[in-house]
């Protein structure tokens, strides 16, 4: 029964304050459909216990999620983060109500990619899929 | 403290949502608990395989006390009492199917009781059951009590803890605690040796197509896999 | 007569049947998944004598009147940035001929603490106002008369702070309480269930707001104390029918907190007000509208035996879905809201909030606030639709789909009551299950294309222009912070730490909790503080998250 290709384990958090919790819990069922192991962390979360979470999980990839428009502080905080912790191997994803500009500004500061509303599960799949190709082939 | 929480994986997609760490959010950060979420990934029993593993490489890193959290209970999910020093049997008095539950062995695996939500109607109810249970099973020297704990209010917990220690307490000075330890090596053993001849088998077989096709021709399981594991590595 | 009328039917029947239908493998049941025919005819009306507005059980109406007697109030919600250029706009709106005042606040003050708090950084201003003390406040209101408006306050876990700094502005002002009018949204049930900004523990959460219905009834008598809300439910992704179920639910365990306090049920029922979502899905929500009156209606003088007809009538607000609205060709937005908004108007809504077609990229602009409001007052003053009071009902369509949105409320209410009420159902994860499942459900049928969402997954465009959007000030920040610290070295130290003092003795006691908020905000203390004072009581709650 034990598969042989070791499923991409994905943290899926909500940054910043706001509770609006549908989008991530959506996503996260639509990544567990497509074969990935996500680990969901909940509400409120700070950038230190994003990754935190991210470490002790052995993730390779954070999936953050905001509504209130901190966007551009919480997102790169998680960045940077990740590079005191020396673990900027790990992909960091997120979505949300954000604007195209910030989109621009926040993939120059190190967020792999960012999906807004209207944006079908399978393209999330799809680029996961497209980033590590290993896990693409069906167990 | 590390916490190893299990979550089954869905058998048709490998996929999984492990949710443990929302229900331990408070000791986020907190650099003395370690906490790492693992997916079943199709083993029975209850646990992930690597738990085993995952537990010894734990204690190399100095982390004194283990939480094994499984997948759930029914009768196949009862590996943890074999990997664990200390099974605890948590209950709620309105999850109806506690009876069924303790025929389906549950009562043999456990070494504590947790009665939880003891504040609600039907609490009482459990205990009784629990106390026939205990009462009507062939008498060992070691009798699991039952605690009543509320985890809302984090009533009880300092009662579970103390019922924990007085269960390794016994194990250590009845020398089962020795008896559990042999016993764990050799089941794993055995289980890591399975393993090694399960990958032997699969490559000798990928490796050597006029192997296969013989099988599939006789179909015998048997002789092949006698035959596989008598050649040289 | 009757006999052609059967044949005519059977006649229709077989043309139907034998005529090709559309093959675009689309769903033809409601959004919410209700399946419709493709007919109704008397068949389906329902057997029940005539109902007319006004008179019980109001399916067609709370007032005998219709929007004849009033029109329905715009209140168009908004907030950003500062408490200086919210009251900017306000004051915007109110000269363009907007008739209420509705106040959004930023996540900051949603969740109980200042803008200086490092869980602050970044949320400062961005989706509402920043509110830290009664000096905030005081900027908010600055020039607008609090006697002659009405406020609805989107607040919930802080809701008592807040009302209490409106009251102390007021006093400022020399208006009275007794004569502030008003909304406040205070439902904490539904946070639990769906927004997810709660602090305190469910039953000190329940206290509060009991303490808050109890104090205005006496003190504030014509404040809508509470309203009880299913737009956030279904916003997190529910039907129409959840939405619906849900929202009189938490009415009705609001009602239980009441009694159990000791009030009297039409002391306190005429001030609770509800507040529904208007999605896309036309007749379904003016059926959900037009239910909701009647199991209300029901509930209160049957189970609840109230005596005054004033306590059976279900008043609400309605707002425009959010989440119906699309990052993708924005300006489509502005008919989802048309539409929309004509069913929370031919559903009877008493007052209505458009959205502006920004608001799925930002806050909106002055062009798109302005937009949203004049949708509304082009379906009041053009279109003819105020002049017939609930021109849908006696439709075999309409009676049929409110008699199924009822039927459907009924059966959660048995399995709520089954799980022993709303409180523990929340905690078991019920609500948050139901919802999750809903939306899962629905992004599939997206996904697959059995339902289609114009400009996301059919009709698209290439190259997307541009649009203006809303930019909050990155320094706001630091100065809004700077603020609330001027605040704490400015005042009375001692009579403001006295108060807090009070507050948190009078927290682990059984006094009303309001009069004793309502000092500790008349000395200057910040939201944070007195938000901690009751933690240090009362302790926060997580919740057990269901995916």
């Amino acid at each position: 029964m034990a598969t042989a290709t070791k499923p991409v384990r994905i943290v899926v958090a909500k940054v910043g304050l706001d509770g609006h919790d549908r989008g991530v819990k959506v996503v996260a069922r639509a990544l567990r459909d497509a074969g990935y192991e996500v680990i969901y962390t909940g509400l409120r979360q700070t950038p230190e216990m994003v990754v935190d979470a991210a470490l002790q999980e052995d993730a390779q990839v954070i999936g953050l999620s905001i509504h209130s428009g901190a966007h551009m502080t919480l997102f790169p905080a998680v960045v940077d983060e990740l590079k005191r912790r020396k673990a900027t191997d790990i992909v960091v994803f997120g979505g949300g109500i954000i604007p195209d500009d910030d989109i621009t500004a926040l993939k120059k500061r190190g967020v792999a990619e960012i999906f807004t509303p209207g944006t079908p599960l399978q393209s999330i799949v799809d680029w996961l899929r497209n980033r590590f190709p290993e896990q693409a082939k069906k167990p | 403290m590390a916490v190893l929480a299990t979550d089954p994986n869905s058998p048709f997609t490998g996929g999984a949502i492990l949710g443990d760490r929302i229900r331990m959010q408070r000791h986020a950060l907190d650099e003395k608990v370690f906490i790492r979420s693992m997916g079943a990934r199709g083993h029975l029993g209850g646990l992930s395989l690597a738990a085993r593993e995952a537990i010894r490489l734990l204690g190399a890193f100095g982390f004194d006390q283990v939480i094994l959290e499984t997948v759930g209970v029914g009768q196949s999910e009862l590996e943890v009492a074999a990997v664990a020093d200390t099974t605890v049997v948590v209950l709620t008095p309105n999850l109806g199917d506690s009876v069924q539950m303790i025929k389906a062995g549950i009562l043999e695996i456990a070494d504590v009781f947790a009665v939880n939500k003891a504040d609600i109607d039907g609490y009482a109810r459990v205990v009784t059951e629990l106390r026939t249970m205990i009462n009507m099973a062939p008498k060992t020297n070691w009798r699991p009590p039952i605690v009543p704990t509320i985890a809302t209010r984090g009533d009880g917990i300092d009662k579970l803890w103390e019922a924990v220690l007085g269960h390794r307490e016994h194990l250590e000075s009845s020398g089962r605690a020795r008896e559990l330890l042999e016993r764990r090596l050799r089941d794993e053993t055995a289980e890591v040796a399975a393993e090694i001849a399960r990958e032997r088998t699969r490559r000798a077989l990928e490796g050597d197509p006029e192997l296969a096709e013989r099988l599939l021709a006789d179909g015998t399981p048997y002789r092949t896999a006698e035959e596989i594991l008598d050649r040289k590595r | 007569m009757k006999v052609r009328a059967r044949e005519a039917e059977e006649l229709w029947k077989e043309e139907f049947e034998k005529s090709p239908s559309r093959e675009d493998g689309l769903e033809t049941s409601t959004i919410s998944g209700i399946p419709l025919k493709p007919l109704y005819t008397t068949g389906d009306r329902p057997t029940r004598e005539q109902e007319f507005p006004g008179q019980y059980p109001y399916t067609r109406g709370i007032h005998a009147s219709g929007y004849r007697g009033r029109l329905w109030t715009m209140r168009q919600f908004s907030g950003y940035a500062t408490a200086a250029e919210t009251n900017r706009r306000y004051k915007y709106l109110l000269a363009n001929g907007q008739t209420g005042l509705s106040v959004a606040f930023d996540m900051p003050t949603l969740m109980g603490q200042d803008s200086d708090a490092p869980t602050s950084r970044g949320e400062v201003g961005h989706c509402g106002v920043a509110i830290d003390s009664l000096a905030d406040m005081e900027t908010l209101f600055e020039g607008i008369p609090l006697g002659e408006i009405t406020t609805s306050m989107t607040i919930n876990s802080p809701a008592a702070i807040l009302l209490c700094m409106y009251i102390a502005v007021a006093e400022k002002q020399g208006v009275p309480a007794s004569r502030l009018g008003g909304t406040l949204q205070n439902d904490i049930l539904k946070e639990f269930i769906a927004q997810k900004e709660f602090i305190f523990p469910p039953a000190p959460s329940m206290r509060l707001v009991v303490d808050s219905i109890e104090y205005c009834a006496r003190e504030v008598p014509r404040w809508n104390t509470i309203s009880i809300s299913g737009y956030h439910i279904r916003e997190a992704g529910s039907t129409a029918a959840q939405e619906l179920a849900f929202t009189l639910a938490d009415g009705m365990a609001y009602v239980d907190a009441c009694l159990e306090r000791g009030m009297h049920i039409d002391d306190f029922a005429s001030r609770l007000s509800f507040f529904f979502d208007a999605h896309i899905d036309f007749f379904e929500e003016i059926a959900k509208f037009r239910a909701a009156r009647r199991i209300w209606a029901r509930w209160m003088r049957e189970r609840y035996g109230a005596q005054q007809e004033r306590s059976w009538k279900l008043r609400f607000h309605t707002q425009t879905a959010g989440v119906s609205l699309t990052a993708q060709q924005p300006e489509l937005n502005i008919a989802r809201t048309a539409v929309e908004a004509l069913a929370a108007v031919l559903g009877g809504t008493q007052s209505l909030h458009t959205n502006a077609m920004d608001e799925v990229l930002a806050l909106p602009t002055d062009r798109a606030a302005r937009i949203a409001l004049r949708t509304q007052q082009l379906l009041a003053y053009e279109t003819g639709v105020a002049n017939t009071i609930d021109p849908l009902g006696g439709s075999y369509f309409m009676e049929s789909l409110t008699d199924e949105m009822e039927r459907q409320a009924e059966a959660y209410f048995k399995r709520i009551d089954e799980m022993g009420g709303v409180i523990p159902a929340i905690e078991a994860g019920f609500f948050q299950k139901e919802i999750a499942d809903s939306a899962f459900r629905y992004q599939k049928e997206l996904e697959q294309r059995r339902r289609v969402m114009v400009g996301v997954n059919d009709f698209t465009v290439d190259e997307e222009e541009p649009i203006e959007i809303l930019r909050i000030d990155p320094k706001l920040e630091a100065e809004q912070a700077e603020r609330v610290r001027e605040i704490r070295r400015k005042r009375d130290q001692a009579r403001c730490k006295n108060a807090l003092n009070r507050l948190r003795k009078a927290a682990a006691g059984t006094d009303n909790l309001m009069p004793y908020i309502l000092d500790a905000v008349r000395e200057y203390a910040t939201e944070g503080e007195i938000m901690q004072a009751m933690i240090e009581v009362f302790g926060t709650y997580t919740e057990t998250a269901v995916v």
